[in-house]
Order: structure tokens, then C-alpha cells, then sequence
């Protein structure tokens, strides 16, 4: 039986509850060796498993060893939720930093969210169980919105939040929705709970600030908005490499 | 073209091995290298390896196929070698490139400043560089023959200039490229290297060297777009067959072009069928439109088809599919003698909506007085109570009607389209209310629609002008102007007001008739100008008041008596522009009518579709659409666009980002399908940049400008800088600065990009992350910029990265907005952007 593990290294618990609640975990249960899940096991044996799905940033430099033990001894390491992907909430605190676990290994697999789509998350456990592949949409979340027949992209964004059930399209109410730029798969699960989208699967072409400062070059930014750089860091701070 | 046929016999994967190794080789050394004796079975195996080998001068050579049936041996060797196969190289198309280079002095210029001879021995160092030359003077006619000979002789399939200015002499590298027919790259190293860093040779001679590096780069990242042509079909399809309609038929019915002629209505003629008289014109709105019909009727190629409306248009220019409906008549049409005998013997009636709603007619009637065709119909709204009557059906003596008729689906394939269907009158409810006076036929308060029916002699009173409520003559007429439900001047309404001037003292000399204009009525954009005359008059307010039984018209200045007012109504856009819409693209101009510049290439609009016309705008404007039409009809085909764009349909969310980016609406979602109208493309590059997923995709642009993003940061300069400029001033002033021989940093590189709203953000912190010090961005003034808002949208791009990273970015990135003439400018931002970055990095 293939030996998993669940690690969770600077992280919420929220994409382990998912994985808990979703509707494949008895079926994993029986048919994998489940060698690690601290959330619902004392066992705390972190040797010898084929596959880790991994939760969680890296801040710590044990995080970062753990990681680089378990893929040189041939794990395979799945990076679960958009913190192990992209960085995570984290990114928006400035006395932490945090990184996604790509710079430290390789991955066989990953999945952003937060947390990750009840069905994309349930694809990935059935591809531990079967190996199967599992492939992330390419589309942005105009693709699964209801309202995506009705943007409107020349009415000023001046808020963030939402107050009352939408009627048409976020931004056609002025409401900023990161949906146009953001990884389709979670079929609109905010916006059908009336909550413009905050891009929690990350971007689909490019990085995160290109895309953005691309995006507001064509819709009517506030100021005020405009220069609330949390916004772009929400769940990822890329570094902007520059050569001294 | 089977790969492994052509394989299968061990001579010929030899002839590819053989042809792989020596590049080029002639028939005889190829046989002899085979060790062959007879041409036959030679021949044999080289006809089986067509498609994978060519020749060109006597010399054979590999095709891209036989450079990837290469590849695939090679992979099937490895592979059943156990080797594991790495198929990412190089030049992963299999392409082969044997890249040229020439390097124009330009006479004494360029050597002045550039070591010419060290430039061409590290020239030729660069890989896939296959031959260069020096020219003196390319510009000379006679070395476009020389160049031409050159390339062939070397089987050179892409050539870098490095040259003048590519704007300088465009016509004749427009030239150069269509006799060589094969991708060309230009490196500027006059206006952008020689001019202006005469004073730094070793620098410049290494920027020459770089500007041609990225050139080359480009080159071996090009992906070369088959031309594609589009077929024209020779016919025509006219939705909407009012004067508009009928006009466009005019001039088109007397070419050998087939056309179609689609009514939604029961008969022809549209708004003027109920027209007494037009301004300016001789005819009555049905003489009028007879006259049209019977002139387009004598060229057999027209096809007319009345109770039919377009439902769906699919295709594309020179092909395109129209679907649709016809609603039954009811009658046959070549079977009706028009005896009458079906409304005679009708048993029910309604009123005549033709008459607004004045009069009664029965359920078989014929749609107007004078209506084309002359024949009866019953509307679908009826046909259930006619199917259960059936007394016409029995009446008629030609057997002609046949209440059982269903809708009919009907398609045509056509070449152009041409959309008249029109606007519609202004509805007097939706006049606004506050202070007018309202419509009010119950207080003799009528439109101008139903004041025309009343001067028709054809008409519910005879020609009779009276006051409906009495049905006495009218001994007063007031004519109120510009009524209309927004206020936009609907252009013809000012000639009504002179005809109905005109047709009063004719008609009934001693009735008075007044017109008058409320000032703030007026709407600022009206066209025609009527001066102040015996019966028009301009005033501030209009109010109702009686005197004794008789009513006056209360101006703030006069009074006069008003038995009957007629509003004279404008015009608005019609409800069927919302079903067009849904059809095909197009966008609405600021009065809400369809703007005829935004049609996709094939379709036009004419008459009132695009804003109300007087009559004489209206001929002139149709007959313009109908000449455009004979001139695409006029082509067997027509060369499809070359924008090198790819739509991968399976990463489009449909969320209208590039469609709202688009200047020239070429863009559309149609059917929930991303669709490019490549004829109306002018390739900015705007929506390749704002598409967030990578469904819409250049990668001659993208890939290009990467490639050479990277060949030039080999540059050794410090600081090294990073130029974007767009091609319309961003460039030109670089090169004023040249002309002017204004000496700058030689560490500032230009990258040339059509716009500068193609600038992905991605592109700047790319060229930060390659190790660029700084980037500069040159565009057109914002009020200036040939693409309406790109220099703004590269604004917006910057300031929002400045925002995010702050001072880290801030300090390496700067805007510039040019004129062309501005090199000037251009120079003296560099060489302070160059201090500037050489503190921060020190």
C-alpha cells in the first residue's frame, strides 16, 4: 500500500480539515497507509512515505530540512493550499517571511486554495490512491462565474467588500473581484456566496503583480485602492529580484 | 506525407542521414555517397522522399519535415536504446535557420563611429549565423538584385539588416521583403548607435554587435504564419428593404452580384410607407418606394422575401451564413388575383394598426394602401381564430390561400452583408413629461405619423386636414419641433416642418399653420439651420390656454391658435438592434444608434440604422455602402489578416478583458467562442498584454521580445538600461535624436514595440530579474497616442508595480512621453536616467 503522510509546516489547519471532510477520505483511508496526520494521530513517523502532502510555508529552517530529507529520499512531495504554493496569508506579515515550498524541492504535484476546491482537492486524493493525473484549469473565474456575461469594466472600483447579495457582475457594482486574474476550479464558490473573489488559486500566466498592474491598466482604480499594497500580497509576496 | 513510408527503405533514411550531416549536397555527389549506379531506382527513392527533401539551384537539401523525421529517428534510437529522450532543444521546431546578416555602412557613417571589421568577425561568431556581407550603400536600387542573388546562393532563409533606421527607407525594405520573401529583421545601428555614441567607438561597436544579437534571437524565435487567403462569394444579402434598403438594391441590382433582400414586415418601404410626401422630393413615400422596387426588380438577380427576419449570422467576410425565419402570409402570392373576395367575405375585424389604430380593418387585409407586395396577409396573432372560420379560404376563386402554412427556416451563404433595418419613430409616450405638452389624440394632440396619414388623399380622412375629436376642419395647425426622447437631432424632422408648410397653403390656403421651436428643445448637436421666417418661430416656453372655446398656443412672446398640434416626432434607435446584437458585434455610438466603424469587415449598416438621415443623406449614404460592397464583391478573395495571434480556446474564461481592450473591436465573443476579426486588427498588441490567462497569445511578439530581451542583457555597460519604445513617436524620436546627433548613453538599448499598451508588466520585471539596472519606457503624449489609450495603459502598469514594491522600482523604471521630434528630450532623460542609476548601484 503506498505510505502517505500529511505534514503541516507554518500553516492553519484549514486545508487538513478538507482533507478530512472531503468526500474521497474514507476511500483513502482504505486504501493507503496513512503514516502521518498529526491533526488526528500522535504517530509521529516522518520516514519512509512515498507521498507527503505538505501544508503550510516554509519560515522556519527545519521546515526547509524536512522538506529537502523527505524529496532526496524520494518522496513525493504535494504542495496542498496556497500557502505551501504560493506563500499563503502569511506573505502580508511584515516582521515573518515566509516561502512556498517550490524553492526548496521539487514537486510532484500542487494545488492552491484556500482552501483548495472541494473537487479539484478531491481529484488529487483519488490520484494518490490511483496515480491518476490531475490537471489544474486554465481558465480565469469568469469561466465558472454566473454573472460573467454581464462585466463592466468602466464603473470606478472604489471598494473591496460586498454588502448586499450581488445582482450583476462585482465590478460593474464597483466592487473589486480579482476573478478576471485569477485560477478558475473553485466554481465561483465566493461569488455564489455573495464575497467578490480574492484570488486564493493564484494567478494562471504570470506573477501576481504583473497581472494585477495589467489588469488595473484597463478598469477604473480608486486611488485609495490603488495604492493598498496588501492587496497584491494577500496570499503571496513575490520578490522582485533586483541586481545590486 | 507518411514519415514512416518514407522511412521504411533503408536508401532513404540514409539519403536523410546523409543529407542531415552535409547540409547541402548536389544529385551526383548524393549518388555517388550512396554508391549507386543506376539513376532509376535513384530517382525512385527520391520522388518517395518528396515533401521531406528540396532543391533549390542544383543543390539538395533537408525540409522542415526532413529535419523532424530526423529527429524522430534519433529519438527511436535512443528510446530503444533504453535512453531516456529529451525532446526541449534549441530550435524545438524543428526549424532549420541559416541566418544572413549585412551589415550596411552606410557610405563613411558607420564606420565613423563603429569598428566595422571587429563588428563583422564577432558577427559571424554568433550561432546560426550563416553568412554576412558589408554593403556600402543598401539603399541603391540595384542592391535589392544583389541581396536577392545573395540569399539564394546561400540557401539564407532569414536575414538580419543592420542598417539605418527601418523607418527611413520603408519602401524599399517593403520592397526587399516581398522579393525575398523571407522574415527580415532590422538592427538600427545608425540613428541608434553610430549617430549618437561617436565618442564611445568600444561601446558602441559592442552595442552594434548586441542590437544585431537580439535581431538574430528574434529570428530564431519567429513563427511564420501561413498566408491565408478568404474567398469572396458573389452575392449580397440586404436585411431590411425600407429606402435604405431598397437604395443599396438600386445600385447593386445592376451588377451580375446575386442578392437577397430580407423584410420583416409584410411589405416593403418601411418608415416612408406612411411618408405623404418627402421634402425636397418629387414622389409620395409609396411612389417613392414603388419606384425603387420596380427599378430593382428588372435585374433578374434580386431575390425579395417578405415576413422574413434574419435570426443568426455565422462566418466571415466573403462567407457568410445567414439563417432566417419566414412567417406564412397565408397567402400564395403567385396564385392572388386580388379580387378582394377573402376581406369581403371576413367576418372579424380590428383596428388598423397601419392607421394607428384609427380606423378598422379586417383580419385578411392587405398591409397599407400601395403596398409592395399588392397582396393580402393575416397575422400570425389571428390565424388561430382564421383556422377555425376558413370563409376566405373558401371564397377565394384562385384557390390561394392557405391558412396551414407553417414558418419556414431559410439559409443563404452570402459575401457581404448590409444591415438597414432602420430606426423607429419616436413613441409619444416616451416623450420626457415634465411642463410638454403631452400626446393626446382624444384632445387633438396628434404625431407627425398620423398628421401625414391625415394629408394623404389615401388616408382614414380623405387627405382631409381636421380635428379628430370633431371631425371638423382644422382651422389652426401648431407644430411643435424636436420632440424626441433624447435630446439628439434626428436630422429630417426640420424639412418635415417646410413640407407641412408647403403642403397646408396648398391644401387648405386659409387653414394657419405655425412651427414652432422651443430653445431649450434644441438639441446641440442639430444639423440644419432654419432661419427665423413668416410662420417658424423660435421661443423659450409653450403652454396650453383658451380663449373663450378656442385654444392658443401661449409662447412667452405670442399666442397663437391651435385647433390641431402635431408633434413632430424624432427619431430613436430600433428594438431589433438588441437581437442584432447577439448576432454579431458591433458597438453603439454615444446617441445609441450603431456605430457602422465598428461592423465586423463584411458587414455594413446604412439608412437610419446608423442615426437618423434626411432623405438626401439617407441615398447618398446607402449608395456609398452599395459602392463598398461592389468593391469586396469585386475580389475572388481577399488576404486574411497576418496578425500573428493564437486563441487557445481552453484557457478562455470569456471574462471580455481583451474585447474591452481592443481600439478597433476586433475582438468579439460570439457563441461563447473568443473570435479576432484579423482584418480589423491593426496589431497594437493591447489585448496579448491584458489577457491574464495566456489564452490570447502572440508568441512572435511575446517570445521575440524575450529573446531579445536577453540578448541584450549580455550587455557589459553599467548601468545597463532597457528601452520600450512604441513605434509610433517612442521610436521616431529616438531616432530624431540620432539625426540630430545628440550623444547619449550607449548602455540604453531599444526594444521596438508596436504600442506601448502592449507592454505586458511582466515584460519590466523581467528585464529587472535579467539584470537590467533600469527600464525606460518611451511612448506618445497621452493625447497623442495612435492607439487612443496605450501610452496611459503603460502608465497605469508602472505606476501600479511602483506601488506594490515601492522604492525598489520606483527609482529604476521611467516613463517618457514624446513627440516625434523630441530626441532632444529622449537624450536628456537617458543620460540622467544613467547618473541617476549609477549612484544607486555604486
Amino acid at each position: 500500500m503506498t505510505k502517505i503522510g500529511f505534514l503541516q509546516l507554518n500553516s492553519c489547519s484549514g486545508c487538513m480539515f478538507a482533507v478530512l471532510g472531503s468526500a474521497l477520505f474514507p476511500e483513502l483511508l482504505k486504501s493507503v497507509d496513512i503514516r502521518l496526520f498529526r491533526l488526528i494521530s500522535d504517530v509521529q513517523v516522518d520516514t519512509d512515505l512515498d507521498i507527503a502532502f505538505v501544508e503550510g510555508g516554509v519560515t522556519r529552517d527545519e521546515d526547509a530540512e524536512l522538506l529537502r530529507r523527505l524529496w532526496t529520499t524520494g518522496t513525493k512531495i504535494i504542495a496542498l493550499g496556497s500557502c505551501a504554493v504560493l506563500g499563503g496569508i502569511m506573505s502580508q506579515s511584515p516582521n515573518m517571511h515566509i516561502d512556498p515550498i517550490s524553492k526548496f524541492v521539487d514537486l510532484h504535484l500542487s494545488l492552491p486554495g484556500c482552501p483548495p476546491p472541494r473537487k479539484l482537492l478531491g481529484n488529487l486524493l483519488m490520484s494518490a490512491i490511483d496515480g491518476s493525473e490531475i490537471a489544474l484549469p486554465e481558465k480565469n473565474v469568469c469561466g465558472e462565474c454566473p454573472f460573467a456575461q454581464d462585466q463592466a469594466f468602466d464603473v470606478e472600483i472604489t471598494s473591496l467588500h460586498n454588502i448586499h447579495p450581488p445582482q450583476s457582475c462585482f465590478l460593474r457594482e464597483g466592487i473589486l473581484c480579482l476573478g478576471p486574474i485569477t485560477r478558475a476550479g473553485c466554481e465561483a464558490l465566493c461569488i455564489n456566496g455573495a464575497t467578490p473573489c480574492d484570488g486564493c488559486m493564484g494567478t494562471i500566466d504570470r506573477n501576481l503583480p504583473s497581472t494585477l498592474a495589467n489588469f488595473f491598466s484597463l478598469i477604473k482604480v480608486s486611488d485609495a485602492i490603488r495604492k493598498y499594497a496588501a492587496l497584491a500580497f494577500r496570499y503571496q509576496k513575490p520578490e522582485l529580484k533586483v541586481k545590486q | 506525407m507518411n514519415v514512416y513510408a518514407a522511412l521504411a527503405h533503408p536508401l532513404r533514411e540514409q539519403i536523410l542521414r546523409i543529407l542531415d550531416a552535409e547540409r547541402l549536397i548536389t544529385y551526383n555527389d548524393l549518388m555517388k555517397r550512396l554508391g549507386l549506379k543506376k539513376t532509376g531506382l535513384f530517382n525512385y527513392h527520391l520522388k518517395k522522399l518528396e515533401g521531406f527533401i528540396e532543391k533549390r539551384n542544383g543543390f539538395y537539401q533537408l525540409s522542415a519535415a526532413g529535419a523532424n523525421a530526423i529527429r524522430l529517428m534519433t529519438a527511436k534510437e535512443q528510446l530503444m536504446a533504453g535512453e531516456s529522450i529529451d525532446l526541449s532543444e534549441a530550435d524545438s521546431r524543428g526549424a532549420i535557420f541559416r541566418i544572413g546578416v549585412i551589415v550596411c555602412s552606410c557610405g563613411e557613417e558607420i564606420h565613423q563611429a563603429i569598428n566595422v571589421g571587429e563588428l563583422m568577425e564577432k558577427v559571424n561568431d554568433l550561432p546560426y549565423v550563416e553568412r554576412t556581407m558589408v554593403f556600402q550603400h543598401l539603399c541603391l536600387l540595384e542592391n535589392v538584385e544583389k541581396l536577392k542573388a545573395w540569399c539564394d546562393r546561400y540557401f539564407l532563409n532569414n536575414l538580419v539588416i543592420a542598417a539605418c533606421s527601418p523607418r527611413l527607407h520603408s519602401q524599399m525594405f517593403t520592397t526587399i521583403r516581398m522579393q525575398l520573401d523571407i522574415p527580415i529583421e532590422f538592427a538600427n545601428i545608425r540613428e541608434h548607435c553610430a549617430w549618437v555614441h561617436s565618442n564611445k567607438p568600444e561601446q558602441a561597436t559592442e552595442k552594434a554587435l548586441l542590437l544585431i544579437r537580439a535581431s538574430v534571437e528574434m529570428l530564431r524565435h519567429r513563427v511564420s504564419i501561413p498566408k491565408r487567403t478568404l474567398p469572396i462569394r458573389k452575392s449580397v444579402a440586404i436585411i431590411g428593404g425600407g429606402l435604405a434598403g431598397l437604395e443599396a438594391a438600386k445600385v447593386l441590382a445592376q451588377s451580375n452580384y446575386s442578392i437577397i433582400l430580407l423584410e420583416k414586415e409584410s411589405c416593403l418601404g418601411g418608415v416612408a410607407r406612411r411618408w405623404e410626401s418627402i421634402y425636397g422630393a418629387i414622389d409620395c413615400g409609396p411612389c417613392m418606394i414603388a419606384e425603387d422596387v420596380s427599378s430593382v426588380m428588372l435585374s433578374g438577380n434580386i431575390r425579395i422575401l417578405t415576413n422574413t427576419e434574419l435570426s443568426d449570422i455565422s462566418g466571415t467576410i466573403g462567407n457568410y451564413e445567414i439563417t432566417a425565419s419566414q412567417q406564412p402570409r397565408y397567402i400564395d402570392l403567385s396564385k392572388c388575383i386580388m379580387c378582394g373576395s377573402c376581406v369581403d367575405i371576413c367576418p372579424e375585424s380590428r383596428s388598423d394598426e397601419f392607421e394607428h389604430h384609427i380606423t378598422q380593418r379586417k383580419l385578411i387585409h392587405l398591409p397599407c394602401p400601395a403596398a409592395y407586395p399588392n397582396r393580402p396577409v393575416i397575422e400570425q396573432e389571428d390565424i388561430d381564430f382564421c383556422r377555425t372560420c376558413r370563409k376566405c379560404e373558401k371564397a377565394c376563386p384562385s384557390k390561394a390561400i392557405n391558412l396551414d402554412q407553417e414558418p419556414v427556416i431559410k439559409k443563404f451563404t452570402v459575401g457581404a452583408i448590409i444591415l438597414a433595418t432602420g430606426a423607429e419613430v419616436c413613441d409619444p409616450k416616451t416623450l420626457p413629461q415634465q411642463g410638454a405638452i403631452q400626446y393626446n389624440p382624444a384632445k387633438d394632440i396628434i404625431t407627425s405619423s398620423e398628421f401625414e396619414r391625415m394629408l394623404a388623399p389615401d388616408g382614414p380622412t380623405g387627405g382631409k386636414i381636421i380635428c379628430p375629436t370633431t371631425g371638423q376642419p382644422a382651422q389652426s395647425i401648431i407644430v411643435l419641433q424636436c420632440q424626441n426622447r433624447t435630446k439628439t437631432c434626428s436630422q429630417y424632422c426640420c424639412n418635415v416642418a417646410l413640407k407641412y408648410l408647403e403642403n397646408v397653403e396648398k391644401k387648405a390656403p386659409d387653414t394657419s399653420i405655425n412651427v414652432l421651436y422651443q430653445i431649450s428643445l434644441i438639441p446641440p448637436d442639430r444639423t440644419t439651420f432654419i432661419p427665423e421666417y413668416s410662420h417658424i418661430h423660435f421661443c423659450e416656453s409653450v403652454k396650453i390656454s383658451h380663449r373663450g372655446h378656442k385654444r392658443l398656443i401661449q409662447t412667452d412672446t405670442n399666442s397663437f391658435p391651435a385647433d390641431l398640434i402635431v408633434l413632430n416626432m424624432g427619431m430613436t434607435p430600433g428594438d431589433q438592434q438588441l437581437t442584432l446584437r447577439s448576432m454579431t458585434n458591433f458597438s453603439l455610438d454615444r446617441r445609441g444608434f450603431i456605430d457602422p466603424k465598428s461592423l465586423s469587415s463584411g458587414i455594413w449598416a446604412c439608412g437610419s440604422i446608423t442615426g437618423p438621415k434626411a432623405y438626401a443623406k439617407l441615398v447618398s449614404d446607402s449608395r456609398d455602402t452599395a459602392l463598398e460592397v461592389l468593391l469586396l464583391l469585386g475580389k475572388d478573395s481577399l488576404p486574411a489578416g497576418d496578425m500573428p495571434i493564437q486563441i487557445n480556446q481552453e484557457k478562455c474564461g470569456l471574462c471580455n478583458l481583451c474585447v474591452e481592450s481592443c481600439p478597433f473591436n476586433a475582438l468579439a465573443i460570439i457563441a461563447d467562442t473568443l473570435r479576432i476579426d484579423t482584418l480589423k486588427c491593426e496589431g497594437c498588441g493591447a489585448c496579448i498584454a491584458i489577457c491574464p490567462t495566456g489564452a490570447l497569445s502572440s508568441p512572435p511578439i511575446q517570445e521575440e521580445i524575450q529573446a531579445a530581451m536577453v540578448a541584450l542583457s549580455m550587455s557589459t555597460t553599467s548601468p545597463r538600461i532597457l528601452v520600450f519604445s512604441c513605434d509610433s513617436c517612442g521610436y521616431p524620436a529616438v531616432d530624431n535624436a540620432g539625426i540630430r546627433r545628440l550623444d547619449y548613453d550607449p548602455s540604453a538599448m531599444v526594444i521596438r514595440l508596436p504600442c506601448a499598451g502592449s507592454i505586458d508588466a511582466n515584460y519590466v520585471i523581467t528585464a529587472l530579474n535579467l539584470g537590467f539596472d533600469g527600464v525606460v519606457v518611451v511612448g506618445c503624449h497621452e493625447t497623442a497616442c495612435r492607439f487612443f489609450d496605450g501610452i496611459k495603459k503603460a502608465q497605469t502598469r508602472i505606476g501600479v508595480l511602483a506601488a506594490f514594491y515601492g522604492d525598489e522600482l520606483q527609482k529604476r523604471v521611467r516613463v517618457l512621453n514624446v513627440s516625434a521630434v523630441e530626441g532632444h528630450v529622449f537624450a536628456n532623460q537617458v543620460n540622467q536616467f544613467s547618473t541617476e542609476l549609477k549612484e544607486l548601484i555604486s
